[in-house]
């Protein structure tokens, strides 16, 4: 269920070393989290290159605020900074309005041949892009709040408590909000004719 | 047999393990007998599964971070202050030179700034104005200092000496209308030039009608050379009243002789150009002039634009040093 991989990783060790200003080990913390803040980003600004812009202030932020983490779950309080990078995003675009990058080109690996899994056949590759815009626009219809529990918890396997402080909300408003999010999903997946079959939901029970 | 009802938060809890015990058991046994509400709870597994499924973006590049990236932003919070007071000090620099610059050339207007010549000039005016009016005893001893340092050979006059005469000529003669003629009437007759002669001893008036005959005889009138020093113009001639005044104060017939003998030499170039010796002395007047009037305010001229020079450097120093940190940046 977790992005991350299972590969041995000891987190603790490279988080003391980084408060202690070991750049390295902050580095590695980087190459660990760096695709989940992006998504996160991403989910919040619907912007590659708002995204992209806002992970790297995180991170930078977060290198500068090491001394203030306290214990708990790094990668809640690392995705607590994506959060407010990307709010930063939000009101400085709500300032000063700009073109998205979307409408010119798009920065994922479609675009960017370069960036894309060298082992996967072009079918599975065009069939991950169409799933992908299918899911894409099923969570556009999702209010923020909801979208954002949502993702956390199903795509990238937090925890309630981690989601909860990730988005700074009650433990029990991440349940009903996953919950109601999940409904609606569930409505709206069945209403999706275009899904691949293979994704659609069987009512088979 | 009840049914429970169950509703998609419960269902959603109990899929992610998030149930009470007691509520999950029952729960468990509610979907061993509904089969709807297994099929609801499928739907949401199914729902999970799929958003498992949801391709993530790749990440346009890497975010690692180097030391220049983490150092930068601490370096420019390090010397905002200095940029700060740099620039500050440039400011309040270049706005004091621009203020005592500015305060010279437009405020400056005064006497203080003004070049010695441009002074005197202004001063000229006045004084020919003021003598006339002037109190003849203030104005004595002034004459009487420069008679005694004045020699028969440096006769030679300040031009506002000239004015001095018809102030003095009243305390010792009683025709004031005439004495009064004397420094102002340039058509003078001759007899108001005799009028100090009448106070004196007879063989000294033999010696002045002598004296004016030399004059006559030489083409040198004596009222006009008298209305001429009376306008101001610099010649000999306010030395004759210089030692005429003298003989008026009444120091004696040899005296006055003397004073009337001394007069010639004067009198007989009225136009001529001073000799050397009356130059230096007029120079040294005029020097002295300016050591009392004018060097205090030349002084605090010239501190003046040593100041404005100063704050002029400062601000091109801290100009530059502002530039550099800037662009150290």
């Amino acid at each position: 269920m977790t992005l991350i991989t299972d590969s041995p990783w000891d987190e603790r060790s490279r988080v003391e070393a980084a408060q202690q200003g070991d750049l390295t080990a902050f580095n590695e913390l980087i190459l660990y989290y760096q695709n989940l803040a992006y998504n996160l980003a991403y989910q919040l600004l619907r912007d590659p290159a708002s995204a992209d812009d806002a992970t790297q202030v995180a991170f930078i932020s977060a290198y500068r605020a090491l001394g203030q983490f306290r214990g708990g779950s790094f990668r809640a309080w690392l995705l607590r900074i994506v959060v407010n990078a990307c709010y930063d995003e939000l009101r400085r675009r709500k300032r000063r309005p700009t073109i998205s990058w979307d409408d010119f080109q798009d920065l994922d690996e479609e675009a960017n041949p370069h960036l894309a899994d060298g082992g996967e056949l072009p079918e599975e590759k065009l069939q991950r892009a169409e799933l992908r815009k299918m899911l894409e626009n099923v969570l556009d219809c999702l209010p923020e709040d909801q979208r954002m529990v949502i993702f956390l918890v199903d795509r990238m396997g937090l925890s309630y408590n981690e989601a909860a402080e990730t988005l700074r909300i009650r433990l029990g408003t991440v349940k009903s909000r996953l919950a109601r999010a999940r409904a609606k999903m569930r409505d709206l997946l069945q209403e999706q004719e275009l899904l691949p079959d293979r994704y659609r939901l069987k009512n088979n029970v | 047999m009840v049914r429970e009802s169950w509703n998609d938060t419960e269902l959603s809890a109990y899929l992610d393990g998030q149930l009470a015990p007691r509520q999950k058991a029952r729960l468990a046994a509610a979907l061993t007998r509904d089969a709807a509400l297994r099929r609801r709870l499928d739907e949401l597994r199914q729902t999970i599964a799929l958003l498992q499924t949801y391709p993530l973006r790749e990440t346009p590049r890497n975010y690692l971070l180097t030391p220049a990236l983490v150092r930068d932003p601490q370096r420019q919070i390090r010397r905002r202050p200095t940029l700060l007071w740099l620039r500050m000090a440039t400011a309040l620099s270049t706005a004091a030179f621009v203020i005592v610059v500015g305060l010279q050339l437009v405020g400056g207007g005064g006497v203080g700034s003004l070049p010695p010549t441009a002074q005197k000039a202004m001063e000229m005016p006045e004084a020919a104005v003021e003598m006339p009016t002037e109190a003849p005893v203030a104005m004595e001893a002034e004459s009487l200092g420069l008679e005694e340092e004045a020699t028969p050979e440096s006769l030679a006059v300040p031009p506002a000496a000239p004015t001095e005469a018809p102030a003095e000529i009243p305390i010792e003669a009683p025709p004031a209308t005439e004495e009064g003629n004397y420094g102002l009437e340039k058509e003078a007759p001759p007899e108001a030039t005799a009028i100090p002669t009448a106070v004196l001893a007879e063989g000294a008036v033999e010696e002045t009608d002598a004296a004016i005959e030399n004059r006559a005889g030489n083409k040198c009138h004596q009222p006009t050379a008298t209305a001429e020093a009376a306008m101001g113009a610099a010649l000999p001639l306010p030395g004759i009243t210089e030692s005429v005044g003298i003989c008026a104060v009444g120091e004696g017939a040899e005296e006055c002789n003397g004073g009337t003998t001394e007069e010639q030499p004067p009198q007989e170039e009225p136009a001529a150009p001073l000799p050397d010796a009356d130059g230096e002395d007029e120079t040294h007047l005029t020097a002295e002039g300016q050591a009392e009037g004018e060097t205090p305010a030349r002084g605090n001229t010239e501190w003046q634009w040593w100041a404005a020079f100063l704050l002029g450097i400062c601000a091109v120093g801290l100009g530059g040093a502002t530039w550099w940190f800037s662009r150290r940046r």
